[in-house]
């Protein structure tokens, strides 16, 4: 199993870890509750290396780069962030990801780490002349520093000024420490504000000493795993690649039509808006449990004595309470306050779909 | 990660090899899950139990926990019928957590005293415990 140049640090730290698509990654250091809520209500710090790097520069890059990707990559400004879908020529989802312009012409997006070599082999196929795609996976490390207080205990390690710094935009910044100045995305998986800290490996592990060092005894601060991650994205109802989509299912269905801009060309554009005009069957819905239970990956949905959908993701929330869950739904039953029940075991949960953006 | 001596093992108790503890007083057997499986669950958020009246089978499975994690089945270490549950651990999973061997989960009026003898002692559990654990250090 692969390492990331955190793993000694975080072993240390007490984790306890999981392999997860051929790494070996911390799961929960103390408890997912624990780390969930300190995400919540003060500062998390993820080690997120596994995640991959291309770099997308020349010319045609961001010919390329509208091209491969459903969001319009041209119309931005340098420094700005965007989270788009790659789709197949059935317009598929094949992963999901942040995409990011560092400068004129050169582009960084951060694909999942399951998913790096087919996408590499994708955008190899269907990339626009005078453009150079480099898969720098191996040699950067991720460190995402998230919550409430990201932005306090940022402001500790450098001092660029982070409040002109907005969310979905990047920068160079000095990490005084370091004698370097290192990319920054104020980005995240959690639905907090958040930055994600992206360093050549060889300076990961002092960046992750300097992050606990400086929040001191002031700012309340805890390592999370996946464990957490997991809970914090379906809380918001954030996708997981392999899990909400795994080359089955398209942006229309998982309610990502916004990350889809039709005013440029894009692989999978002519499927996809033959399948928007003759309407999809299913759509992703958040549910938020009602009754006790947690409903988990293939839990089937009810309205009545009919089966109408099947879950995707699920879990318990902390601070919630309660479980939530993505399932796709039959279409006509997908709107948010349908109430819903969930299959736990043979037992009937109610179940109400609800707005992301209000949880 | 959970090692050896972190593990909390009373004396005076039976163990399965699916981490349920019980002890016998007469013929009802009061049942609960282990130090081992609560640190391995962590964050312990439901427990579904069986019913008063419920006939259980040694072995088979007849409840879950539940932790942010993942569900696990509790199987009954003995066979018998259910006579009490503790209905403050359903309110309030996390005490499995804090302290396993004092909140037990439900109490059966066993039916076969022979199953005892497929149960392990304290120090049975401790060495199956060990190898256990050795198991997955290696995977």
């Amino acid at each position: 199993m692969r390492r990331t140049p955190l793993y000694d640090r975080e072993k240390e730290l007490g984790a306890t870890f999981t392999e997860f698509h051929g790494w070996e990654l911390p799961l929960y250091y103390t408890t997912i509750r624990e780390e969930h809520l300190a995400v919540r209500s003060s500062v998390g710090i993820f080690d997120v290396s596994h995640m991959g790097n291309f770099l997308i520069s020349g010319p045609g890059s961001s010919y390329t780069m509208n091209y491969i990707f459903t969001n319009n990559f041209v119309k931005m400004r340098r420094h700005q962030l965007k989270y788009t879908h790659m789709l197949d020529e059935q317009g598929r989802i094949i992963d999901d990801m942040i995409g990011g312009m560092l400068e004129e012409n050169e582009y960084m997006v951060v694909p999942n780490a399951a998913m790096i070599e087919e996408d590499l082999e994708h955008m190899l196929q269907h990339h626009r002349s005078n453009t150079l795609i480099e898969n720098l996976s191996g040699e950067y490390s991720i460190i995402a520093v998230q919550g409430p207080r990201a932005q306090e205990l940022m402001s500790r390690l450098t001092p660029f000024d982070l409040s002109s710094m907005r969310f979905f935009h990047c920068d160079y910044v000095l990490f005084p420490e370091l004698e370097r100045h290192v990319l920054l995305w104020r980005s995240g998986y959690t639905g907090e504000d958040g930055f994600e800290i992206i360093v050549e490996n060889s300076l990961a592990g002092e960046v992750w000493d300097i992050l606990f060092k400086k929040a001191g005894d002031d700012i309340p601060v805890k390592p999370c795993g996946l464990g957490a991650r997991d809970t914090l994205r379906l809380e918001k109802g954030f996708l997981l690649s392999g899990q909400d989509f795994n080359r089955d299912r398209t942006p229309l269905e998982t309610n990502c039509e916004w990350v889809v801009k039709w005013d440029h060309d894009f692989v999978g554009k002519e499927a996809l808006l033959e399948l928007k005009e003759r309407g999809v069957k299913e759509k992703l819905a958040l549910l938020l449990l009602l009754d006790k239970g947690v409903p988990r990956p293939g839990y089937k949905v009810y309205k009545g004595e009919e089966a109408v959908g099947r879950v995707s993701s699920g879990t318990f929330i902390p601070g919630k309470e309660t479980g939530m869950a993505l399932a796709y739904v039959k279409r006509e039953l997908s709107d948010f306050g349908e109430l819903l029940e969930v299959d736990i075991r043979g037992r009937r949960a109610q179940a109400k779909v609800v707005d992301p953006k209000k949880m | 990660m959970v090692s050896i001596e972190e593990i909390e093992l009373r004396e005076g108790l039976y163990y399965t090899k699916s981490h349920e503890w019980c002890r016998l007083e007469d013929d009802v057997a009061t049942v609960g899950i282990t130090d081992y499986a609560a640190k391995v669950m962590t964050d312990i958020v439901y427990v579904e139990a069986p019913e008063v009246e419920d006939v259980v089978t040694q072995g088979e499975p007849c409840g879950t926990i539940e932790s942010v994690k993942a569900a696990e089945d509790i199987y009954s270490p003995l066979s018998g019928r259910v006579v009490e549950v503790n209905s403050e651990v359903l309110d309030s999973p996390e005490v499995l957590n804090s302290a396993p061997y004092d909140n037990w989960i439900f109490r059966i009026k066993i039916s076969n005293r022979k199953e005892l003898t497929s149960l392990m002692s304290r120090e049975e559990y401790c060495e199956y415990l060990k190898k256990e654990l050795e198991k997955g250090e290696g995977s």
